[in-house]
C-alpha cells in the first residue's frame, strides 16, 4: 500500500512537468503584450515598454524565462504578479480558502441531494416518478451556472431577503455567516453536479439490482432498506466515487462563472483576471495549482477504491 | 390603563418623529458608504496606476494642486490656494494652503510638490503621467509654501495637468515612507487606506483633512468608504437593490442597468453627459482608407442619431470633435460640420469618385471591454451597407485588441476615448502627427499647425477661434469618426445623500456625502 502511494506520487512529477511546459508555451503563443497592458491603454512610450519588459524578464528568451520560473517554484516562490507587483504566493494564499470552502459546500450539497434522489429513482416502483426524476436531472444538468446563480440571487437575496449578498466571512471567523454567505453560490455549483451524480447513482444501482447477493439478502429476510443500504449502494459506489472525485477536482479549480456571478475572490476569478490582464506568472501559478489539486484528488479516489472493494488491493 | 399607555406611546412617537424631521436637515456623520464597481482594483500608486477602478479609489486618497469642480467643471484651488502666471506664460507660481496634512500628520509643503513632479518625470517611476508633464522645465521651491514651475514653452492647458489623483501630491521620500505604494498609500485626501484585498478596498476617514462644508464642519462625513468589486452586472444591480452596497457607479452601470432599476423604490438614478466619446478608428495609411474621400464617405454613411437611439436608447448625443458639455470652447455638433450628417447617396458618389463604384469591404474590431462597442459595431455594419461599405466584424480579446491597436493593425475599430475639459488634452494626443495615441497614423500639416498654435496661445478668445477652425478642419480630413457622447449613470440608495455624479467621473463628491439615518 505504501509503495503504491509512493509510486503514484512519483508519477506526479512528469505530469506536472508536462503541464508546466504546456502552460508556459501557451502563454507565449497567445497574442497580447503584458508590458503594454501594464502601462495602460493610452501610454505608448517605447522606452517605457522596454523598461517594463526588462524588469519582468520578458525580454529574455522563452527557455530562460521557463528555467527561472521552475527554479523559483522549487524554492516555494510562485513569482511576482506582473500586474499588481504582489507576491503570487500571498495572492494564492488569500484566494484558496474561498475556493476550498465553496468547493466543500458544493460537494456536500451535491452528494446530499444526489444520493437519495438517485437511490429513490432506482428503487421506486412508480415509472412516472422515475421518468420525472430523469427529466429533472437532465434539466439541472443543462442549466448554465450564470443563469441559476442570477435567479437564486434575485429570488433569495433580492425578493425574499433570506441570504446576504457579497458576505463571505471565513469559516473560522464566523461559521454561521460563512454558511449563509456560501449557500447560494454552493447551491449554484451543486445543482448541475448533483444532477450528474444522481444519474450515475441511479444507473449504478440499477446495474446491481439483479445481482445474486441482492436476491440472497432479500431471501434471508432483510428489510428492503437494509438491502438497499448495505448491499446495493455499497456495491454500486465505485463508479459513483470516481465521478465524485472528478467533480471534486473541477470544483477545487474554482468555478470561474460562479465566482464571477457571486463576486467571490477565489482562485477561479484570479485565473480569469490573469488571462484578461495577460498576467503570465499569476496564470501559470493558478493553472499549476489547479492541476496539482486535480491530480491529488484523483489519487485520493484511487486509494478510496481499495477501501470500498476488498478485491481492489494494491501491493 | 391600556388606553393611557397607547396615548403615551403616541405622544412619544409624535415627539420622536418631529425630532427626526428636524434632525434630517443637516448631514449626518459616521457610517460606512459601500460602493459597488465592476473592475478589479489593481494598483494604488497614483502616478503609476492606469486602471479606471484604481482612480475611483485614489480620488479620495490623493489630491492635486488644483481640482475641477465636479459640477461646474471649472478649475478650483485645492492644495494650492492661489496661483499666478507670468505674462510670457512660462512661469507659474503657486501658494500652498497651510492647513493641509498628509495621513501621517506631516504638513504638505513646497518640497513635497517638487518631489512629486520629479517622481513622475523620473523614468524609473515608469509613470504614464510623465508624458503629460513633459512641458515642465523645472520646479523651484521659493519658500515652504510657495512653489514655482517653469515651462519649456507656453502651454495653455497646463493648469489642467495639475488636477486629479494621477498628479496627486505625495510627501518627500514617498516610497521609503509608504513601503510598497502599489498596495499602501500616503496622501492628503479625505480618506486613507485601511485594507486592500482582492476584490475589496476599505478607506477610513482622514481626521485632519482640511476641507470643510459650507457650515464650517470638517469633511468627510462618513467614517469609512468600502469599494466592493462585483464583476457581474446582474449581481451589481442586485447588490444595490438588497442594500449590500449604497452606490453603483462606473463601467457596467449603463443605460440597461438604469432602465432596470428606475422606479424601484428606495433607489435613485442619476445621469450626466460624459466627456468620453465612442469612435470609429480608421487606419489612415491603409488603402483605400488613405483616400480622404473614402473617409468622408464613411462619415456620411453613419446615422449617428439612429445609433444613439438603438445602442443608448437615446441617451447619447451625436459627437463632434469637442464634448458638448464644455460650452465655453464652442463645440460644434455634427449637424454644423461638413461631412458629418447621414447621406448615403453622397457616400456612394464619393466612393465612385475615389475609384470604387462597387463599394469597398472593411474589417471592424470592437473593443471587448466596452459592451456598447460591440453593439455599435453591429449597428454600423447595417447602417454602412447601403452606402457601399461591406463591414466584416472581428471580435478579439482585450490583450489582442490592445496589441493590434498599438501596432495599427486594423482597418477600423470601435472604442471609447476618454475626454477632457481642455480641448488640447482632448484632441492633441489622438490627431497630432506626433501624438502619443495617434494609432490612426493621421498626418496633416494644417491640423498639426493649428494644434501647436492653440496650445501655445494663452489668450482664451484667440485659442477658441483656433479650435473653431480646427473642428472644421478635422471634419474635412476625417482622421477617425467621432460617433457619440453618451450619458454616464450611477444608481444610489436613498440613504446616500449629497453625492453628485460628475462628467469627469471623479469620486471626490463622496467626501461630501453622508448616510441618512
Amino acid at each position: 500500500m505504501h509503495r503504491y502511494v509512493g509510486q503514484r506520487l512519483v508519477q506526479l512529477v512528469p505530469v506536472l512537468f508536462t503541464v508546466s511546459v504546456l502552460v508556459f508555451a501557451l502563454m507565449h503563443i497567445i497574442p497580447g503584450d503584458p508590458a503594454q497592458l501594464l502601462l495602460g491603454f493610452e501610454n505608448t512610450d517605447p522606452q517605457q515598454l522596454e523598461r517594463v519588459r526588462r524588469e519582468f524578464g520578458l525580454d529574455q528568451p522563452v527557455y530562460i524565462q521557463y528555467g527561472r520560473w521552475v527554479g523559483k517554484i522549487l524554492r516555494g516562490d510562485l513569482g511576482i504578479s506582473v500586474r499588481t507587483g504582489q507576491p503570487i504566493t500571498k495572492l494564492v494564499g488569500e484566494a484558496i480558502p474561498f475556493t476550498l470552502e465553496l468547493a466543500a459546500y458544493a460537494l456536500l450539497l451535491a452528494i446530499g441531494i444526489a444520493v437519495p434522489v438517485g437511490v429513490w429513482a432506482a428503487t421506486t416502483r412508480s415509472r412516472l416518478a422515475d421518468t420525472a426524476l430523469q427529466a429533472l436531472t437532465l434539466f439541472g444538468l443543462s442549466l448554465p451556472a450564470f443563469w441559476i446563480g442570477t435567479m437564486l440571487i434575485l429570488l433569495f437575496s433580492v425578493q425574499l431577503r433570506w441570504f446576504p449578498l457579497l458576505s463571505y466571512p471565513h469559516l473560522w471567523q464566523d461559521p454561521l455567516g460563512n454558511l449563509r454567505g456560501f449557500l447560494l453560490p454552493a447551491l449554484t455549483l451543486a445543482i448541475p453536479n448533483a444532477a450528474a451524480i444522481a444519474r450515475m447513482v441511479r444507473a449504478s444501482m440499477l446495474s446491481v439490482r439483479g445481482e445474486d447477493y441482492v436476491r440472497t439478502a432479500r431471501g434471508k429476510g432483510l428489510h428492503e432498506n437494509q438491502v438497499i443500504r448495505r448491499h446495493m449502494l455499497k456495491n454500486a459506489l465505485i463508479p459513483i466515487v470516481t465521478l465524485i472525485g472528478i467533480i471534486a477536482g473541477y470544483l477545487l479549480g474554482g468555478s470561474i462563472v460562479v465566482e464571477q456571478v457571486f463576486a467571490i475572490p477565489g482562485l477561479g476569478r484570479m485565473g480569469l483576471q490573469a488571462i484578461v490582464q495577460r498576467d503570465y506568472p499569476v496564470l501559470q501559478a493558478v493553472v499549476l495549482i489547479v492541476t496539482t489539486l486535480f491530480v491529488l484528488t484523483n489519487l485520493l479516489v484511487d486509494l478510496l477504491y481499495s477501501f470500498l472493494d476488498p478485491r481492489v488491493r494494491y501491493a | 390603563m391600556r388606553i393611557r399607555t397607547v396615548t403615551m406611546a403616541l405622544v412619544i412617537a409624535v415627539a420622536l418623529s418631529a425630532q427626526v424631521a428636524t434632525g434630517q436637515t443637516g448631514p449626518a456623520r459616521g457610517g460606512t458608504i459601500r460602493v459597488g464597481i465592476t473592475q478589479e482594483i489593481l494598483n494604488l500608486d497614483p502616478h503609476v496606476a492606469t486602471a479606471f477602478s484604481s482612480f475611483q479609489v485614489l480620488d479620495l486618497v490623493y489630491e492635486g494642486l488644483l481640482r475641477l469642480d465636479p459640477q461646474t467643471l471649472r478649475l478650483e484651488p485645492n492644495l494650492a490656494q492661489s496661483w499666478s502666471v507670468s505674462p510670457d506664460g512660462l512661469t507659474y507660481t503657486f501658494s500652498l494652503r497651510r492647513d493641509a496634512v498628509f495621513h501621517d500628520g506631516s504638513q504638505v509643503d513646497a518640497t513635497d510638490v517638487k518631489y512629486t513632479i520629479d517622481r513622475i518625470l523620473n523614468p524609473a517611476t515608469k509613470s504614464p503621467q510623465a508624458s503629460f508633464l513633459e512641458p515642465i522645465k523645472e520646479v523651484t521651491v521659493v519658500n515652504p509654501f510657495t512653489v514655482r514651475i517653469t515651462l519649456k514653452r507656453p502651454f495653455a492647458p497646463f493648469l489642467f495637468l495639475l488636477t486629479g489623483p494621477g498628479r496627486g501630491i505625495v510627501p518627500v521620500n514617498f516610497e521609503e515612507k509608504v513601503g510598497d505604494p502599489r498596495v499602501k498609500t500616503l496622501g492628503s485626501g479625505p480618506y486613507k487606506l485601511d485594507r486592500f484585498t482582492t476584490g475589496e478596498v476599505r478607506l477610513v476617514r482622514h481626521d485632519r483633512y482640511w476641507r470643510r462644508d459650507s457650515q464650517g464642519n470638517r469633511l468627510p462625513y462618513a467614517d469609512a468608504v468600502v469599494y466592493r468589486v462585483i464583476p457581474d452586472q446582474a449581481t451589481l444591480r442586485a447588490a444595490v437593490q438588497t442594500g449590500d452596497v449604497d452606490l453603483i457607479i462606473g463601467f457596467g452601470v449603463d443605460v440597461n442597468t438604469t432602465r432596470a432599476l428606475s422606479g424601484v423604490p428606495g433607489l435613485r438614478v442619476s445621469s450626466t453627459p460624459d466627456l468620453s466619446y465612442s469612435l470609429l478608428g480608421i487606419n489612415n495609411e491603409r488603402p483605400p482608407l488613405n483616400d480622404v474621400r473614402v473617409r468622408q464617405a464613411m462619415s456620411m454613411a453613419v446615422n449617428r442619431q439612429e445609433l444613439a437611439q438603438i445602442v443608448y436608447f437615446g441617451r447619447a448625443k451625436p459627437a463632434g470633435p469637442l464634448p458638448p458639455t464644455v460650452e465655453e470652447w464652442g463645440p460644434l455638433p455634427p449637424s454644423r460640420l461638413p461631412n458629418s450628417s447621414y447621406n448615403p447617396t453622397r457616400s456612394r458618389e464619393l466612393l465612385a469618385q475615389a475609384g470604387y463604384p462597387r463599394g469597398i469591404s472593411i474589417k471592424m474590431i470592437p473593443i471587448p471591454t466596452v459592451p456598447e462597442a460591440v453593439r455599435i459595431a453591429q449597428v454600423l455594419k447595417e447602417q454602412m451597407a447601403p452606402a457601399g461599405f461591406t463591414v466584416e466584424l472581428e471580435q478579439v480579446d482585450f490583450a489582442t485588441f490592445l496589441a493590434r491597436w498599438r501596432a495599427s493593425q486594423f482597418d477600423t475599430f470601435v472604442s471609447l476615448n476618454s475626454g477632457a475639459i481642455d480641448p488640447d488634452i482632448h484632441l492633441y494626443r489622438h490627431i497630432h502627427s506626433t501624438g502619443a495615441t495617434n494609432v490612426f497614423k493621421f498626418r496633416d500639416p494644417v491640423v498639426d499647425k493649428l494644434l501647436d498654435e492653440a496650445r501655445g496661445t494663452p489668450e482664451f478668445k484667440k485659442r477658441r477661434q483656433l479650435y473653431a477652425q480646427l473642428q472644421r478642419e478635422i471634419a474635412e480630413k476625417v482622421p477617425f469618426l467621432f460617433l457619440l457622447y453618451a450619458d454616464l449613470f450611477a444608481v444610489s440608495r436613498d440613504q446616500l445623500r449629497g453625492f453628485v455624479l460628475s462628467s469627469t467621473r471623479t469620486m471626490t463628491p463622496l467626501a461630501e456625502s453622508w448616510l441618512a439615518r
